[in-house]
């Protein structure tokens, strides 16, 4: 998984690297300081996981409540950004597991499809190129997002763990509870579902 | 090789590489085939997306959370 920027300025009291007594102490103003400052880009990432706002706001409570019961394991040389960041991945995980299954259909019905001999059916366009200026970048991310959002959990947890989130096969396999074959597979079966789901928009005779 | 099989093989493939063999033959049928090509194509710039996308997400500035439920949370902080 890749450390970055999520933790934003670390020089503020709620994301000095290493807590200070007043947050571990449970001081509210401190606890208060640290929701401020990371609740949006944890609530972020519950969208993306979840696809659901109520959830997304359960989740991102439920991370919180978890990082305040657990500051004492919060280890001094990580961000504290980095470190909220991926107890929300896991609280959203667990908030997907929890509630009742939908989105479960499979991409199985997604092309590519062949005809009786194996050649293609669907000899469709062809995405233009990203340097074309034609291509508004902005765009195409609202558009792949969306279609992230329309894919079934199964597979759209895969995909935002490792080509969103970028964490590996094994941390991803370890966030989901299967196996490093099953997360390969969805994840190719995702991503080509993906591109089913945006060849409409995106493809060009 | 029917482009069936090379999507199987690719798809067997994936994240590992393909042999010198498996290259071959998926080239050469790429060689003759439009439609895979096309396919292929579209498919690499929609890694390229994805990739994009990764990066936006990454230092994009996100809307904070509503008063509402900072509120929220810090009530069940504090119960």
């Amino acid at each position: 998984m890749r450390t970055d920027a999520r933790g934003g300025d670390e020089s503020c009291l709620a994301d000095n690297p290493n807590p200070p007594g007043a947050l571990r102490a449970g001081d509210p103003a401190a606890f208060e300081a640290l929701v401020r400052r990371h609740g949006g880009r944890l609530l972020a990432v519950a969208r993306r996981i979840l696809a659901d706002e109520a959830d997304a706001a359960d989740a991102v409570q439920d991370a919180f409540l978890q990082a305040f019961r657990n500051l004492d394991r919060f280890e001094g040389n990580a961000q504290v950004g980095t470190w909220l960041h991926r107890i929300a991945v896991n609280a959203a995980l667990m908030k997907l597991r929890s509630r009742k299954r939908r989105r479960e259909d499979s991409v199985e019905a997604l092309p590519p499809r062949f005809d009786e001999v194996g050649h293609r059916e669907d000899s469709g366009g062809v995405w233009p190129d990203s340097t074309e200026a034609s291509l508004d970048r902005v765009d195409l991310r609202r558009q792949v997002r969306a279609a992230i959002a329309q894919l079934p959990d199964a597979y759209r947890t895969v995909l935002l763990l490792r080509d969103i989130e970028e964490y590996d096969t094994a941390e991803t396999a370890a966030a989901l509870g299967v196996t490093e074959g099953v997360v390969k597979t969805r994840l190719h079966r995702a991503r080509q579902a993906l591109k089913s789901l945006l060849d409409p928009m995106m493809a060009r005779p | 090789m029917t482009c069936r099989e090379v999507v199987a093989i690719l798809e067997a493939s994936f994240d590992e590489g393909l042999t010198a063999e498996s290259r071959a033959d998926v080239e050469a049928h790429l060689f003759g085939c439009r439609a895979c090509r096309r396919e292929f194509q579209s498919y690499r710039r929609m890694l390229t997306a994805l990739r994009d996308l990764a990066a936006s997400v990454r230092f994009e500035e996100p809307e904070p959370l509503s008063e509402a439920l900072i509120q929220r949370i810090l009530a069940a902080a504090a119960r």
